[in-house]
């Protein structure tokens, strides 16, 4: 565990001395450039690279409206010389003037632009790099299912405590399941699992089949397992389930993101 | 200056008047436009719009504001502001994941945000307020949020224990301590065991100069004629202890040629009674009977072997000792009898148990490892290695030290190295700008260092001594979670009493059991007070749970318990008087507390108790699923046939109340069992006697 910003204090051993960073995004070269060439612009000017990034998506659009905005409501009709709308008499004010406002407005709009551009840009997530864990699937080891944190935690319940007699393949070797009348449907038998609500699931597991109508092999494990062991290893199930479980429609949101 | 001139200023003034007055109000619009355009704002403004399309508008908005949120915990110097965009992460009814992000709530674990905050798991800033500074390495800010693919690693930060929850991280640390990391490398919280590689102070009495001129070439394709990868002579997808050490031919050479004259306290080879020797020598059926001998003797449980079935070609066996598909054309015949012998002659921390074999089995084994576990073109592609120069010794000599040999290998009268590589106890908290990158073609974050460190040290760093590693990818998740959880000490103050370590001090009894303890090494397979191995039964209760008796029959005469294992418990042919010693101890000090012997086992049952149980047995509980009896029953739990001359009467009862708190990770379901259904289902099983034991070979099996 590490405070955010408090630097390692260990010293770095020989093969891991400092060194400089030099990711320099597109970004970062564009505002030194700015800066470079603004350098001869009144002060204000001067703060203009530690000046963050605006957001994503819409402020493309919406910032040269903003400084429209600005000046006609702020500024009166003197202001109609630094709008992109001036009037014919700005025109003959000099242009030297002019010219550095003008540039102040580019900067500005081009600084923003960049960033937008920069957020624009982002990587497609890897759906493995974002997963906890992951179990190759039971028929074809090229495919691996991507598993959340519960669904991990289902599957070490489930290679713990059913495995036994819910896979024809066991860690210790060959399966009890064969042994069984009726046979246990096997952990990822789509077919059969999809068809059962989480709600039946729940209590089989919980009160064992005898309970549930079902064959009495299938012991109670209420005792034995968490709730939460009992939802994960349903999460499990659903996740390897072959063909793959879809979850009972949902109203689905109004709500979009823009 | 005429007075109507007085308020007059010039155009030129004017004009610049009112260019400076509207610079200097966009100036000052800057900051409220930014403002209103940060990142946050923005966010919350969704949030706001999102809560009112959802239902329960009203519960999701009821503790929101529009300002900076942020969790605070001062002892461990957490400014988290995660929450200020992640506005739903604590709402149960946005778990969904139809919800858009931010707005998701986290899934269920055992810290709540509230407590612990993000960056303390997730890594990035917490303090930063927008997308980027969070989450991403920016000119100021250097720590990147870490994938979910490495999260386990900050659960290890703190857990340095074994955590039923993080399998990867448990894995790498697993491999660290395999792939013998700690031979080089100082790494957080693994210690440096006795033992790391065999000491090679006799190696030339063990194998041949070209043997060890392949093997450092590469230990991973010792005979890769079809390009396949090969350990040790057979296929294997783990990756053997040796690495892949980059030699040049002149290199491979010395140091083949050194090593091959290491033979400075030679063992004499053991003299087999010549009468045995002479009934056997010439019979025709000696490798024969070695095999059977060798299969008896469940080699097996740790070695394994190739086996051809149906044109699929396996490994099977255990993987505590090495692969010996090839062993016969690697060993020397002689080293081979008296290792077999005593394995502690040669190699006195050897995990392999001492044996007390016949010299009949001896030889036959011997016999048959010589003759039919070879390949006659181990070796083929070898060049023709003379004996070596006295300038390829001395050259062999000095590499040993230079590549860092002596880090993990032993040779008497050579100084052991340690802390050859560099110190990573903390390299998990390291941001890119502390990690050397050199030229390299690298992403500059941390992962993608110790991922390429492992990979390929040579493309971070020309002059890398590491040597050469191939992990299957999810070795490497596995490796890299394991070496980012080594943060180091943190410079919290308070974090210390957080930090939890891993237990159990090794289990080292004394007196005449544990001599026998050490001989036979028990612990190597079965586990005692949590230390040992995980691939026979714990037996830090087996005085609680077995008769005396049946203890010592069974160290004589080990069977079968479960028969769907392959492993079995080898037949060790012990003395009576070592049965004796290994039976007492085991019944009268590996106790629980929780089991009263004295008064379970004086309880009378009664037939009519009896036949109540087998009722319960059979038909309400069916417990015939996983138990067999007989011939009859699953192959789950284990074999209860003997259970009346196996189990105490009162560990049975106390087992039925409640398994898993005398074994925890037991598989057996917790039932709710009545006083009186307990009692009768033990006064069944105390009624299931076999007559006679089977001599079907040994058994005794993995807890799972």
């Amino acid at each position: 565990m590490k405070p955010p910003l408090s630097k390692s204090a260990n010293s770095s051993s020989g093969q891991h001395g400092s060194a400089v960073p030099l990711t320099m995004t597109m970004r970062e070269a564009l505002w030194s450039a700015v800066a470079a060439a603004t350098a001869f612009l009144p002060p204000p000017h001067a703060h203009l690279p530690n000046e963050p990034k605006g957001e994503g998506g819409s402020c493309c659009d919406r910032t040269p409206r903003c400084l429209r905005h600005s000046c006609f409501h702020d500024t009166g009709k003197s202001a109609c010389a630094t709008s992109d709308t001036a009037t014919p008499g700005c025109a003959t004010s000099d242009t030297a003037t002019l010219g550095c406002a003008l540039l102040i407005a580019i900067v500005l709009m081009a600084g923003l632009a960049t960033s937008c551009r920069q957020n624009r840009a982002a990587v497609p997530p890897d759906p493995l790099a974002q997963a906890y864990d992951s179990e190759p699937d039971w028929n074809d080891s090229s495919k691996v299912t991507p598993l959340n944190y519960q669904q991990a935690q289902g599957k070490r319940v489930f290679y713990q405590y059913c495995v036994w007699c819910h896979a024809d393949a066991t860690p210790a070797g060959p399966s009890n399941r064969s042994n069984l009348n009726p046979n246990p449907p096997l952990g990822n038998d789509g077919a059969t699992l999809n068809a059962l609500s989480d709600d039946f699931m729940r209590n089989v597991i919980t009160l064992g089949g005898a309970a549930a109508g079902k064959s009495a092999s299938m012991p109670p494990w209420g005792k034995t397992l968490s709730q939460d062991d009992i939802d994960a290893v349903i999460a499990f199930y659903r996740a390897i389930a072959q063909p793959p479980y879809q979850p009972p429609a949902r109203p689905g949101p109004k709500y979009s993101v823009r | 200056m005429p007075a109507e001139e007085m308020g007059k200023v010039p155009k030129r003034l004017r004009l610049i008047f009112a260019v400076s007055s509207v610079v200097l109000l966009i100036v000052l619009a800057i900051s409220p436009v930014r403002d209103y355009l940060s990142d946050w704002r923005r966010y919350e403004r969704d949030y706001v719009r999102f809560a009112e399309s959802r239902p329960d508008t009203k519960r999701l908005l009821s503790d929101f504001r529009p300002e900076i949120d942020q969790v605070w915990i001062p002892q461990m110097q957490v400014v988290d502001r995660c929450t200020t965009c992640h506005q739903g992460i604590t709402r149960p009814s946005l778990a969904d994941a139809s919800v858009p992000q931010p707005f998701r709530a986290h899934p269920p674990i055992p810290h709540r945000v509230r407590d612990w905050g993000c960056v303390v798991c997730h890594r990035g800033q917490g303090l930063a307020t927008s997308v980027r500074d969070a989450h991403e390495t920016t000119l100021a800010w250097e720590q990147p949020v870490l994938s979910v693919r490495y999260i386990q690693s900050s659960c290890g930060a703190c857990h340095r224990a074994e955590l039923p929850q993080t399998p990867r991280l448990d894995r790498g640390r697993r491999l660290l301590l395999t792939l013998n990391c700690v031979g080089c490398h100082r790494l957080q919280g693994v210690e440096r065991p006795p033992m790391l590689g065999p000491d090679l102070t006799n190696i030339g009495t063990k194998v041949n100069r070209a043997w060890i001129y392949k093997w450092l070439k590469d230990p991973r394709t010792l005979t890769a004629s079809d390009g396949s990868v090969l350990v040790n002579g057979y296929e294997n997808e783990d990756e053997p202890r040796m690495p892949k050490f980059r030699l040049n031919e002149k290199e491979l050479r010395a140091l083949s040629g050194y090593l091959s004259t290491l033979a400075g306290e030679q063992i004499p080879p053991y003299k087999f009674d010549p009468r045995v020797v002479a009934a056997w020598e010439k019979r025709p059926d000696v490798i024969d009977q070695g095999e059977t001998r060798f299969r008896q003797m469940f080699c097996t449980t740790c070695h394994s072997l190739a086996v051809t079935r149906a044109g699929e070609t396996k490994l099977i066996g255990g993987d505590i000792g090495p692969e010996l598909t090839k062993v016969g054309s690697k060993v020397n015949a002689d080293w081979l009898a008296a290792w077999l012998r005593n394995p502690q002659s040669y190699l006195p921390r050897a995990e392999m148990p001492h044996y007390q074999w016949s010299d009949q089995d001896l030889y036959v084994v011997t016999r048959y490892i010589a003759s039919k576990l070879t390949d006659p073109s181990l070796l083929s592609d070898a060049p023709k290695l003379e004996a070596p120069a006295s300038d390829e010794l001395q050259l062999g000599r000095r590499l040993f030290a230079e590549k860092g040999c002596s880090s993990c290998h032993v040779i008497k009268g050579v100084a052991p190295q340690t802390d050859f590589g560099p110190d990573l106890a903390s390299l998990g908290s390291k941001n890119a700008s502390q990690l050397e990158f050199g030229n390299s073609k690298i992403t500059r974050t941390p992962v993608a260092y110790i991922e390429a460190k492992i990979t390929d040290p040579v493309a971070v760093n020309v002059a890398a001594r590491m040597p050469q590693y191939s992990l299957a990818p999810g070795d490497l998740d596995a490796l890299t979670t394991a070496i980012l959880s080594m943060t180091g000490k943190s410079a919290a103050p308070g974090l210390e009493g957080l930090i939890l370590t891993a237990g159990h001090p090794q289990f080292r009894p004394a007196g005449a059991f544990g001599e026998l303890y050490e001989r036979y090494k028990c612990y190597v397979c079965h586990r005692f007070n949590g230390s040992g191995g995980t691939l026979a039964p714990d037996l830090t209760n087996e005085g609680s749970r077995a008769q005396k008796k049946w203890i010592a029959e069974f160290l004589k005469n080990p069977q079968t318990l479960r028969p769907t294992l392959t492993f079995r418990m080898p037949q060790f042919n012990m003395t009576d008087e070592e049965v004796a010693v290994v039976a007492d101890y085991l019944s009268m000090v590996m106790q629980t507390p929780a089991v009263n012997l004295a008064s379970g086992n004086s309880k009378q049952f009664t037939p009519q108790m009896a036949s109540l149980g087998k009722q319960l047995y059979e038909v309400k509980y069916q417990c015939q699923s996983c138990h067999t009896i007989g011939s009859a029953g699953g192959y789950v739990g284990p074999n209860l046939t003997n259970a009346g001359n196996w189990i105490n009467a009162a560990w049975s009862e106390e087992w039925l109340k409640n398994p898993q708190s005398l074994q925890p990770e037991a598989i057996e379901p917790h039932r709710d069992f009545t006083d009186e259904e307990r009692t009768a289902l033990t006064a069944y099983l105390m009624t299931l006697k076999q007559s006679a034991p089977t001599h079907a070979g040994g058994g005794s099996g993995k807890g799972q």
